[in-house]
């Protein structure tokens, strides 16, 4: 509890420090001003000098732990309630016999692997056939300079349409 | 100070103040009509007509006004997979296809869809070695080139680099532009914030599936919040009465908003592999059962990268030219940020004519 607690302290001091020292940075460039100036353009300048102290003042805020830490804290309190919302869903769709998305991605898991595994076939197939065809004497596995050509992936798909039509 | 000056300096701010309010109601009147304008705006700049689809990807076969084109080799451009590739063909005078189909170019675009949760299981495999290499296939077979030119724009550039290293036999020249190869730089935000310490990939993909759009866009708000969130709209404020200015920022800023989901097998690769391990520049990086060793890439390469750049920092770029095995290889860099670099003035007038004639001595 004490950890936790000091833990804050020093989240809070680093916090009021990037803050205070974006203050000072913003009331330095306040009172850079010339009387001169008419004051839409003054207020240009100021505004501009008060953005650039202010943007610094965020990088440095943004790359500091605290900030880090606390965005990890609300990222993985984010994904638990996704979790949980996903959880019931999927709880309420199985209740009313209905398809729910993890079966959904169950099924499309298990053609995913299917189709990896034929793939898989297939390319030890075709490089079966390159043996072959190296064999029997058609040399289509050399490049132009003879030597043999370095066995390249093959198309993880054989599926295409070739389709005409404007796009606008 | 005087009376006299003093009574001077009080009626120059007098008349400047007056002058300010005018404009001020002026600007008030424009605002009417900027979300018609938003609504007229126009996405791409180039005639363009699908040749190949597969799955949710489309691609565009870029109708030039060379015909035949100049240049044997055809070239691919390669999109990111969190925005939308139009960015590249934005408007005219603002488009990087553009200056490639005018120069004689046969140009190509991969536009990969918007995808769905039926894309989750979708993996870097899947689109290096299938669709992307299914697309080098069906452009070398209709136009009859042994190889392609690729041009990969930042996500897409590491992607394309991986292809061309998987598939050095297929691809005749390589072009990144603001492409990640070396995550070990601490200088960009995103590569902090995805440390592991601080986010856990393998929890949020299993929670949400795809990375959602949502997401992408407010981390990309985040990286400059004061200029995304307070300077930028103040400045449109301040120009609304300049036409050209608000045709151009309600174009970008359309682009900007038009973020999609990453399929969530490929968002866990990419930030676990390259953002966590940061296994490409060791040579280790898996895609499917295949590792991509960069020495393989021995064809031309033209790196172009961003110095403002806080997406993509330059320190994750410019390491790529010495870890490839091709002799062939010069790096950009251009004053511009991450996007000015395929849109911005400077890029335009002088980037994208120099990256063409480049090109066009190696095609």
């Amino acid at each position: 509890m004490s950890d936790e607690k000091e833990n804050l302290y020093e989240q809070a001091s680093a916090f009021q420090k990037i803050w205070g020292e974006s203050f000072a940075k913003l009331a330095q460039v306040a009172f850079t001003y010339s009387p001169e100036s008419a004051p839409p353009e003054l207020l240009r300048q100021l505004r501009s000098g008060i953005f650039q102290a202010l943007g610094k003042s965020w990088e440095e805020y943004m790359r500091s732990p605290q900030f880090l830490d606390s965005m990890k804290q609300m990222m993985d309190q984010a994904i638990s309630f996704r979790k949980a919302t996903n959880e019931v869903l999927t709880r309420a769709h199985q209740e009313i016999q209905g398809t729910s998305q993890k079966d959904v991605e169950a099924i499309m898991v298990s053609i995913h692997h299917m189709e990896v595994r034929l793939l898989d076939c297939m390319e030890e197939l075709s490089g079966r056939l390159d043996q072959l065809e190296q064999r029997l004497g058609k040399d289509g596995t050399k490049g132009a300079d003879g030597k043999a050509r370095p066995s390249a992936p093959r198309s993880r798909k054989t599926t295409k349409t070739a389709r005409k039509g404007t796009s606008k | 100070m005087s009376t006299s000056e003093s009574g001077q300096l009080w009626q120059t701010w007098q008349d400047a103040m007056t002058k300010e309010g005018f404009r001020h109601l002026q600007r008030w009147g424009r605002m009417y009509g900027v979300a018609e304008k938003a609504r007229q705006i126009r996405k791409g700049a180039t005639p363009s007509e699908v040749v190949y689809e597969e799955d949710r990807l489309k691609l565009l076969h870029y109708t030039g006004k060379t015909t035949p084109p100049k240049h044997r080799t055809p070239l691919i451009f390669v999109f990111a997979l969190v925005n939308r590739p139009y960015i590249l063909d934005l408007k005219p005078g603002r488009s990087v296809v553009g200056h490639f189909v005018d120069q004689g170019f046969d140009t190509y675009m991969i536009d990969w869809g918007v995808p769905g949760q039926a894309d989750r299981f979708l993996t870097l495999d899947d689109y290096i070695n299938g669709y992307i290499h299914n697309v080098v296939e069906y452009v070398r077979e209709s136009t009859g080139a042994p190889e392609v030119s690729l041009l990969g724009y930042c996500m897409g550039g590491t992607m394309s680099a991986m292809f061309t290293a998987l598939h050095q036999e297929k691809v005749r020249n390589l072009i990144l532009l603001a492409a990640g190869i070396d995550f070990s730089t601490r200088e960009g935000l995103l590569n902090l914030w995805s440390d592991s310490k601080y986010f856990d990939v393998d929890a949020f993909v299993d929670a949400h599936g795809n990375c959602p759009a949502e997401f992408l866009q407010a981390s990309f708000l985040l990286l400059k919040p004061v200029q995304n969130l307070l300077e930028k709209p103040i400045t449109f404020y301040e120009n609304v009465d300049n036409d050209q200015y608000v045709d151009d920022f309600l174009t970008m800023e359309g682009w900007l908003n038009d973020n999609i989901p990453v399929p969530g097998e490929v968002f866990r690769q990419f930030v676990k592999f390259l953002y966590q391990k940061n296994l490409l520049v060791q040579n280790k990086m898996p895609v499917g059962k295949h590792l991509v060793n960069l020495r393989n890439i021995a064809c031309p390469v033209l790196n172009i990268m961003a110095t403002a750049d806080d997406l993509v920092p330059c320190a994750q770029s410019q390491p790529f030219n010495d870890l490839i095995g091709s002799t062939d290889r010069k790096t950009v860099m251009v004053p511009a940020g991450h996007i000015g670099l395929a849109v911005g003035g400077k890029a335009q007038r002088e980037v994208w004519p120099e990256a063409c004639q480049w090109l066009g001595k190696r095609s």
